[in-house]
């Protein structure tokens, strides 16, 4: 029986988690969609109810699954069961939202453990449809003690789920590596 | 890029007593491969280094002899009231020598390469200095026949159609001219300003610049054994997926680190390293320590063994992926 990790796909309705999991999963990702009921938080027809659910065969017969977390807010307390024992987290960010960086407080607030020991990367969705800088999301990660990894991304481009990914996992072993280093 | 290959250096040690040179002896045994060339101890003062006790007369008067005679020497001091300058003391700590050592083989080289280029630093080195110069309100630059600028302080490039990673690789290909431009240059500005009217981050140029057109060499404002760190990630997002960058990134966002322990624990040359460092200064998210490091342990490269669970996990699924190493 292989071994199973588990990897998380966190983010505001509408920012592109389905996408992401499925730009890298082996097979088409399940998913559990509905009909939309809450359209003041995003327009689209139909969202994730449940948990988007993808997954990655690796060598010797273990499994990283990817899961992607219902973006409504009402949902929060499946985030927090999902994190447990995950390998990391992606959140992606929706710029043309009217206050992304007030989104992210909310997702980090659920996965603070992931974030502080570095185990988060960050996906910029829509950078051209709103006001907030890269910069701004930076300082405040900054302010909030964290230092982690920003970048601006398409996830309907594999390639940019790959540098999410790319970072997070080296993100994960520099921390590793670090805390095994003595201090030079 | 230089095409440099390692040859192996000499260094001698003057004024100390007998202990200290039979460490320095086994000091380098030991750090043989660690070093960015190799080193050997010798009895000559024809060295390519020269370690004094500061304290000793006679090792000065020698030392003066020498650096009057031949300038292609590196000397290092047991002591010194400048803290920009790197000393090394007896006992030798292994992780202060190596960064004596690489910090000579970077100040040979260059003198190497001063001598051969003296009239061409390169392009990164060119547009830091641009950039650093006092009263700059903007950079022109002029490449391909095209045309640009960057406005300062927040480097924004502004050229005459948006430039994608392959657009900034084509004109990089070939020369590059850049100019400051201060407040007595408006009219030059105003010309810019009409003729290049998209205006979008500079962060993907200046970065190709610090890898692609460094010429090997560290810039002159960094130090190869003074510890820096990232402020935040660059945006590879915007610059282009590298995982040479993101792993060194990953490194100095989450420790402060000296160019030479960080090669070794990426586990990739000093001067690849080197370019990486260019890179991340010309973008500004490079902050440099304002102390030199005390002599340590050597950090050991590649210290997650593979055979471990998470460097095991890792590695499978970054096979799986296509991604990493």
């Amino acid at each position: 029986m292989g071994r199973e990790y588990k990897l998380l796909f966190a983010g505001p309705m509408g920012a592109g988690k389905t996408t992401a999991i499925a730009a890298i999963s082996d097979a088409a990702p399940v998913r559990t969609e509905a009909l939309n009921s809450d359209r003041a938080q995003h327009q689209k027809e139909t969202t994730t109810v449940g948990f988007d659910y993808g997954e990655i065969a690796l060598e010797g017969g273990d499994r990283l699954r990817l899961y992607g977390m219902p973006g409504q807010d009402r949902f929060d307390f499946m985030w927090r069961v999902a994190s447990e024992g995950a390998l990391g987290v992606v959140l992606l960010a929706d710029n043309s939202r009217p206050d992304p960086l007030a989104d992210l407080a909310l997702y980090l607030e659920s996965f603070r453990g992931m974030a502080q020991r570095g185990a988060m990367v960050i996906g910029i969705g829509r950078l051209g449809s709103g006001h907030t800088s890269v910069e701004s999301y930076t300082a405040w990660l900054s302010a909030q003690g964290l230092s982690l990894p920003v970048f601006t991304v398409d996830v309907r481009r594999r390639d940019d789920v790959l540098l999410l990914l790319d970072a997070l996992l080296y993100q994960i072993e520099a921390a590793r590596m670090l805390a095994e280093a003595p201090h030079v | 890029m230089s095409t440099h290959t390692p040859r192996t250096r000499r260094i001698t040690c003057i004024g100390f007593d007998w202990r200290a040179e039979v460490s320095l002896k086994e000091t380098l045994t030991l750090l043989r491969g660690k070093t960015r060339e190799p080193w050997q101890y010798t009895d000559e003062l024809t060295a390519d280094v020269v370690v004094y006790e500061t304290h000793n007369a006679l090792a000065q008067a020698m030392v003066r002899r020498c650096a009057a005679e031949d300038a292609g020497r590196v000397f290092f001091p047991s002591s010194s009231e400048d803290d920009s300058v790197l000393t090394l003391r007896y006992p030798f700590g292994a992780s202060r020598l190596v960064s004596c050592l690489d910090s000579a083989s970077l100040q040979l080289q260059g003198r190497l390469a001063a001598t051969e280029h003296a009239e061409a630093p390169s392009l990164c080195q060119r547009l830091d200095d641009a950039l650093r110069t006092p009263g700059t309100l903007a950079v022109a630059i002029r490449a391909g026949g095209q045309q640009g600028w960057l406005s300062l302080p927040e480097r924004e490039l502004h050229w005459s159609q948006p430039l994608g990673v392959e657009e900034i690789a084509e004109l990089l290909s070939g020369e590059v001219e850049v100019e400051a431009l201060g407040p007595t240059e408006g009219a030059a500005l105003r010309r810019l300003e009409s003729a290049a009217r998209h205006a979008a981050p500079a962060e993907g140029l200046l970065w190709a610049i610090g890898i692609a057109r460094s010429k090997g060499s560290l810039l002159s404002r960094l130090d190869i054994a003074r510890p820096c760190r990232l402020r935040r990630w660059p945006d590879f997002g915007a610059i282009g997926r590298r995982s040479l960058d993101i792993r060194c990134a990953s490194l100095l966002t989450q420790r402060e680190l000296a160019p030479s322990h960080l090669a070794m624990m990426a586990g990739i040359p000093l001067g690849v390293m080197g370019n990486f460092l260019n890179a991340c200064a010309l973008v500004g998210v490079l902050e440099t320590s304002k102390t030199l490091p005390a002599a340590a342990a050597v950090p050991q490269a590649a210290t997650l063994p593979q055979e471990s669970g998470l460097g095991s996990m890792l590695r499978r699924i970054r096979t799986a992926l296509a991604i990493g190493h």
